[in-house]
């Protein structure tokens, strides 16, 4: 009687052991307010799908969610980040999306042993001199689609093009990235203020370059607008324009017609054909009722990221070098098909060139083109000293 | 290239006239009933939001424009009757208060009503195109149409203004508002219209531009900027002014957007060019601005034959006429706050919450930047709207010392003071020499003009600003990656100005500028050389501003053009009033209010801004005297309140009007 009660209490305690256990807690920071907005609804609604097909959890174990809204500001970024890791103590810091917010945020962090998963922002700095062994892009180094661009024009044979962008870090990023592949002529550079959306100026000064093709990054709805106004300029049919990181799956049904024929550059599309992309778009078509966009896809596949390495260590966050491990195994099954970190801790990846189109039923897609650059390599990644 | 400058200018006239709109409104509110309105902004929003639905939902865009104009006017009307009116008789600190609070809670509503996200206005199909004015260079039609629906408007308003009953009744009431009320006229009716007609003018600017900007929460915010440069440039209260300087800004924006750049590359390299034109490009109409007023602080063509309702106090310095209600408790409760600030750490290390002295020194820095502010605002009435900017070059300073190599907190703090010391007397030199409004104005145009510069230090971040390489060290003495001791020494930095604060007020210097504050021209009378003891006042206040500036930089780790934002001037300016202008702990008080509001409530809900904006308003109405008059004592020391519960607060709704 009294061993069969010592066993039984025994049994339960080690039974209750796991459920004893803290929830894994991951902080989210995303421009929720703002001209991000609507990139932070594509995200939220990916993250939860992701965390939804994991049965719930991560890896297994219970996980404790931080929104915040960092309203596209660095500064408040910063102070959230810091709120994050030593207030709330999180195990993973899912942002800030934006590379402005990330410049801010990361130097602090990377004395702190929080784990850092960037869904989107790769600045160049932090790919190169500056990474950390606790830093993981889910998405790509700034320059890299840029510069998928700019070989695929180089191969195309266009001599003459006109550069615009926003004048920030990313933006300069992107630019340089192009410059890299492409070695026509650039009649035009101009940086305009982030946050302005009338192009009126800017675009009459496009016209009389008169150039073959126009490249451009223009996040969020500053894209929006450039998209409309070119069209509007009359640009659309005598120019046609490249872009990286404008026009996605959130923003088309704001452009309208006015995007049809607009190419960008990318690592994912809706039509790639695997397995998890499947599965992953028409999921969140059902759920969400609009077609996921590259903000919503790396936030999908930064949850699963996370998931791996909570599961490699058995929902033990206190095992840091085994966490830091798995997550450079990236042993999850991506949405872009085949997925691997290099020793910076940023994605080798295919880039693909992609154009709107109008489907079947009349609304806008965007339609992968061709492959441009298989299993890429950023360009800073020799500078840093992680092996 | 001719094509291409017709072009441009065509695109400035665009700007011109949608700037026009909106400063139409605010002179008309100004010129006749003497009110700042910096909800304006709103009112364009609002504008463009209610417009472009009524326009989808119908699918007509003329109705929307209608509808967009017809919207405004009615909440111009409910607002007018609800919040402004009770705003002509108070300052302009006052008004600068309120609506604020009043764009706060417009702005949130507004996200929580329509979402987040932008709307997207489509431009109808009749204006899709191009046109092609001058053969070769095809330009949108639909700017064309701005241009004409503006000049429209511009033209309405002039028949209306001059050619109507309802204008002639307008015009009276400007010109005498007593002798016009006499003759039998309702001079509150008046006022409600033209508010009402402003705010209609904003709702058409706003729907009008909804298709180029993109419709979203704030979006009026930046046009207000621009409205307000605009408004002082061309004379308040003066409508021809008004279109005049429109235009002007609106060109030499453009034009200066279109060919700075070029014109740059001249002299500097090409990616020098690239980088500074854009940024050079924004501050051009605030140096036109400061020029402008300098030569000719009136405005262009200021309003003439106006003779306006006497001016009340810039500041108002209506505090507490009795002890406040917990007047008893005031010792105890400095000994509260007192212990409090001191025991932080102690009860954070109890709890293991770092986090909270992070905080805590965030109340300190920001109530040493309050303490600054209050000198000028508060004990010498001068209501500075840019007082954030020396915030900024504080950090800046300790930033760019910080990446060339130089640590050491002994040579960054005082070149921080001492350059903010500096910039502040060559920014007052001009800007004193303006008074009222025009103060307001030139010290907002001043700090945004810094703010536009900051933002072209590409090496040091641009826009985006960048993290601070290593915080400044004290050769060993504190070393501030402790955070208590970083703590501690901001604490004993707060306790040794509010100290010298204090004493400063009680001294000369000090009851000079009380004087100064309550009637300028009796002091000048006295003989006292008042503009060298405003001059002082601001470079001193600049001085502690900027070594708050220069905590900042390490305590965020973060230095970026954001600091000198003048949505962060406000927030200095709200500390102020909220803890009591020109009293000893009012700063430290509001800071920490403030600051404790903010995060409390934005924990709480995301839509804190909503309760953030009632509370202020309702602070410029109920506050009086701000949180330190709870505790004031009575004017000759008693401490007991003559009658409890007397609703005292409810006083100022009684006071007779203007």
């Amino acid at each position: 009687m009294k061993a069969s009660i010592l066993f039984s209490t025994a049994l339960s305690l080690l039974c209750a052991a796991p459920a004893l256990a803290d929830p894994v807690k991951v902080g989210v920071i995303l421009p929720q307010t703002g001209v991000g907005a609507v990139l932070a609804k594509q995200m939220q609604a990916a993250i939860e799908l992701a965390v939804a097909h994991e049965g719930g959890k991560l890896g297994g174990q219970q996980v404790e969610f931080f929104w915040s809204d960092s309203q596209g500001k660095a500064d408040v970024a910063k102070q959230l980040a810091d709120e994050m890791v030593k207030s709330k103590r999180v195990d993973f810091l899912v942002g800030p999306v934006f590379s402005s917010e990330m410049m801010a945020v990361h130097g602090g962090l990377a004395r702190t042993d929080a784990f850092v998963i960037s869904p989107i922002s790769g600045p160049a700095p932090i790919a190169g001199k500056s990474c950390s062994a606790n830093f993981f892009n889910v998405s790509s180094q700034n320059d890299q689609q840029a510069e998928a661009l700019g070989a695929y024009l180089e191969k195309l044979g266009v001599k003459r093009v006109y550069v615009m962008t926003v004048n920030n870090q990313a933006g300069k990023d992107m630019v340089s990235g192009f410059k890299r592949n492409f070695k026509g002529d650039l009649v035009g550079e101009v940086y305009t203020r982030f946050g302005q959306v009338d192009f009126a100026a800017e675009l009459s000064a496009l016209r009389t370059a008169a150039p073959e093709a126009t490249f451009i990054f223009y996040p969020g709805d500053m894209g929006v607008q450039y998209v409309k106004q070119y069209a509007q300029a009359g640009l659309a049919k005598s120019t046609p324009l490249y872009t990286v990181w404008t026009v996605d799956q959130a923003t088309l049904p704001a452009v309208g017609d006015d995007a049809i024929g607009v190419r960008s550059g990318n690592v994912w599309s809706v039509d790639l054909p695997n397995a998890a992309n499947a599965r992953f778009v028409s999921d969140f078509k059902q759920k969400n009722g609009f077609l996921p966009n590259d903000y919503a896809a790396h936030a999908y596949d930064s949850i699963l990221l996370v998931s791996s390495a909570v599961k490699a260590v058995g929902g033990d966050m206190s095992r840091k070098d085994d966490i830091r491990k798995a997550l450079q195994k990236a042993d999850f099954a991506s949405n872009r098909g085949k997925f691997a970190f290099n020793t910076n801790h940023f994605p080798i990846e295919d880039y693909y060139v992609r154009e709107v189109v109008k489907g079947e039923d009349g609304t806008l897609v965007t339609k992968t083109v061709e492959k441009v650059m298989t299993d890429a390599k950023d360009a800073y990644y020799q500078d840093c000293p992680l092996k | 290239m001719q094509l291409l400058f017709v072009e441009q200018l065509l695109n400035g006239v665009q700007l011109g006239v949608i700037l026009f709109l909106m400063a139409a409104g605010l002179t008309l509110t100004f010129g006749i009933m003497n009110l700042v309105n910096l909800a304006h902004g709103s009112l364009f929003m609002l504008g463009a939001y209610l417009g472009v639905v009524f326009a989808l939902v119908t699918g007509s865009f003329v109705a929307g424009f209608v509808a967009a104009g017809l919207a405004t006017f009615v909440i111009g009307l409910v607002l007018e009757r609800l919040v402004i009116r009770h705003l002509y008789a108070r300052s302009h600190l006052d008004q600068v208060m309120c609506t604020v609070g009043l764009v706060y809670v417009l702005n949130e509503a507004t996200r929580m009503v329509f979402g987040p996200e932008p709307l997207h206005a489509p431009i109808p199909a009749f204006l899709a195109g191009s046109v092609e004015l001058i053969p070769g260079a095809p330009y949108p039609a639909y700017r064309l149409a701005m241009i004409g629906a503006g000049l429209a408007i511009a033209g309405l308003l002039y028949v209306l203004i001059g050619r109507t009953r309802m204008g002639m009744l307008i015009r009276a009431g400007a010109s005498n508002r007593v002798m016009t009320s006499v003759l039998g006229v309702n001079i509150g009716a008046i006022y409600a219209v033209v508010f009402g007609i402003g705010a209609a003018l904003a709702g058409f600017a706003g729907y009008i531009a909804a298709p180029i900007l993109t419709v979203y929460p704030g979006m009026g915010d930046n046009v207000l900027i621009l409205a307000l440069v605009v408004l002082v440039v061309g004379g308040m209260g003066s409508v021809k002014g008004a279109f005049v300087a429109a235009l002007l800004v609106g060109v030499i924006d453009t034009i200066g957007r279109a060919y700075l750049k070029d014109l740059m590359a001249l002299v500097l390299s090409p990616v020098a060019a690239n980088t500074v034109a854009p940024a050079l490009a924004s501050m051009l109409i605030y140096i036109l601005m400061a020029v402008i007023l300098f030569f000719r602080p009136q405005g262009l063509i200021p309003a003439a034959g106006l003779r306006r309702p006497e001016a009340p106090p810039e500041a108002s310095d209506h505090g507490p006429t009795g002890p406040g209600v917990l007047a008893r408790w005031r010792v105890p409760a400095i000994g509260l706050l007192g212990g409090a600030f001191l025991l932080l750490p102690l009860v954070a290390g109890l709890a293991d919450q770092p986090f909270w002295v992070d905080m805590g020194l965030r109340v300190i820095i920001f109530a040493i930047a309050a303490l600054s502010l209050d000198l000028i605002l508060g004990q010498t009435g001068l209501v500075s709207f840019g007082h954030a900017l020396y915030l900024g070059i504080g950090a800046y300073v300790v930033g760019i010392l910080a990446d060339a190599g130089v640590e050491s907190g002994f040579v960054q703090w005082p070149l921080a003071m001492a350059i903010s010391a500096l910039l502040a007397a060559a920014l007052s030199m001009v800007a004193l020499r303006t008074s009222g409004t025009f103060f307001i104005m030139i010290t907002l145009a001043f700090a945004q003009m810094m703010f536009y510069g900051a933002s072209s230090l590409y090496d040091y971040g641009g826009d985006d600003g960048m993290h601070l390489a290593v915080r400044s060290t004290f050769g060993g003495l504190v070393d501030l990656y402790d955070s208590r001791q970083f703590y501690y020494l901001a604490l004993a930095m707060l306790v040794v100005l509010a100290g010298l604060n204090i004493r400063l007020a009680r001294a000369r210097f000090g009851t000079v500028l009380k004087g100064i504050r309550i009637n300028e021209r009796r002091m000048e009378a006295a003989g006292f050389p008042t503009f060298r003891y405003k001059l002082a006042a601001c470079v001193l206040s600049a001085a502690v501003c900027g070594l708050a500036g220069a905590m900042l930089a390490n305590a965020a780790e973060f230095v970026g053009p954001q600091y000198m934002d003048w949505t962060r001037s406000a927030e200095l300016m709200i500390m102020v009033v909220a803890g009591g202008l020109a009293t000893p702990f009012g700063a430290i008080i509001g800071a920490l209010a403030y600051l404790g509001i903010e995060k409390y409530l934005s924990d709480l809900t995301i839509h804190w801004r909503l309760g953030f904006g009632a509370l202020l308003i309702l602070l410029v109405f109920l506050g009086r005297g701000g949180l330190s008059a709870l505790f004031a004592p009575g004017p000759a020391g008693q401490t007991t309140p003559v009658h409890k519960g007397s609703f005292r607060w409810a006083r100022p709704f009684f006071r007779p009007r203007a």
